[in-house]
């Protein structure tokens, strides 16, 4: 469990800085990499209709791009530093060997997955009240 | 489940051992409890607080009463207590998930500016890692031998001892504590705070810092996070 898959899983991740306001990934591009802040934070945002719509800050300790990774589908969304920020940068052999070696991250992806779902859940209900729209 | 938590001020203690043989927690730590408050902190038991593991039910319930009621009388008074579950106190999770604490796998606490992982630390011993239900067994034979002789342990603690300080001589590998607390350090983590293997400690490693809180099997200790330090400290009183 430690010892060499410990080293292995470093080997297989690396850590990324970015400088204030530079693009981490952008919308619609492709990539199988999830990020983990080491420190720093990070902006998600999304162009919508020509605004573009901050969607939520990231901190410490918080993950972001687990959606390409999970689905190999292209990004969703633009994430940009919000000052210096260090980024730890899994691929999909890394977050296996990560996940094996600490599953305590696993169960923290999920719990923050789990938050987020809820509270799309709850902008659903809102964006929802009033309209004839029913959700299956 | 709470996996996460802003404090200021929290105590960390790990492997009580309520109901063991071995373990002087039952007569210490109700008055421990009134140095907690005193501090003005909040607690976190840090896994293996009661052990069903190498006791019996009836042993457990006598050991565990003065502590149980002591703690009910901190929350009481407006204190919090975290539970993070170990290897010895599984078995009773959901016995624990009716007492008036956070019950939790792990506790992911911001102190001041600092990250801080508290976690018992048993899915980083190896041995455990691979069989669990094979230390679950051991660890059931040497609880005949600790009511036979409750001195027993302080065998096995000196024997851990050796086992230990050979795994850290390792040129070859790392102290699989150390190696779990980098992989955390790695996530954003300043400092982490285990227990599990009863050795207090408190070491600076390249990326954060490494603290074990010890048991109270013969003497107590504990960790004391404060505005994002952490200290290590012995119960004398």
């Amino acid at each position: 469990m430690t010892g060499m898959s410990g080293r292995l899983a470093k080997a297989l991740s690396d850590v990324r800085e970015f400088a204030d306001g530079e693009y981490i990934v952008r919308d619609g591009a492709l990539g199988e990499e999830m990020f983990v802040i080491q420190s720093g934070g990070v902006r998600i945002s999304k162009r919508m209709d020509g605004k573009v719509v901050d969607l939520g800050d990231l901190g410490r300790g918080q993950f972001f791009g687990e959606m390409s990774l999970l689905e190999s589908l292209p990004r969703d969304a633009d994430a940009r530093a919000i000052g210096p920020t260090k980024l730890l940068v899994l691929g999909p052999g890394a977050l296996l060997l990560r996940i094996r070696q600490d599953p305590s991250f696993a169960l923290e992806m999920l719990h923050q997955l789990s938050a987020r779902t809820r509270r799309l859940n709850d902008r659903l209900a809102v964006a929802l009240e009033g309209s004839s729209l029913e959700v299956e | 489940m709470i996996l996460a938590a802003s404090l200021e001020r929290l105590v960390v203690v790990s492997d009580l051992h309520l109901g063991s043989p071995a373990s002087v927690a039952w007569r210490h730590f109700p008055a421990f409890l009134d140095h907690v408050h005193e501090l003005d902190a909040d607690l976190c038991i840090n896994g293996d607080g009661f052990d069903l593991l190498q006791s019996t039910f009836p042993a457990l319930v006598a050991a565990s009463l003065p502590t149980v009621r002591r703690l009910k009388q901190f929350i009481e008074a407006g204190r919090h207590v975290y539970y993070t579950v170990g290897n010895h106190d599984l078995a009773i999770e959901h016995l624990l998930l009716d007492l008036p604490m956070t019950v939790t796998p792990f506790l992911n606490v911001t102190s001041g500016t600092a990250r801080i992982r508290v976690e018992h630390g048993h899915l980083h011993e190896p041995f455990y890692a691979r069989h669990p239900q094979l230390y679950e067994l051991g660890g059931r034979l040497a609880s005949g031998v600790l009511v036979a002789n409750a001195d027993t342990y302080k065998l096995w603690a000196q024997l851990q001892a050796v086992v230990d300080r050979r795994r850290r001589g390792r040129p070859t590998t790392r102290y699989p504590h150390y190696e779990a607390a980098s992989s955390l350090f790695e996530r954003g983590f300043d400092a982490v705070v285990f227990g599990h293997t009863h050795h207090p400690e408190r070491t600076v490693l390249p990326d954060g810092l490494f603290v074990n809180a010890g048991d109270w099997m013969t003497t107590g200790s504990y960790a004391l996070i404060d505005g994002g330090d952490v200290g290590l400290h012995a119960w004398t009183r």
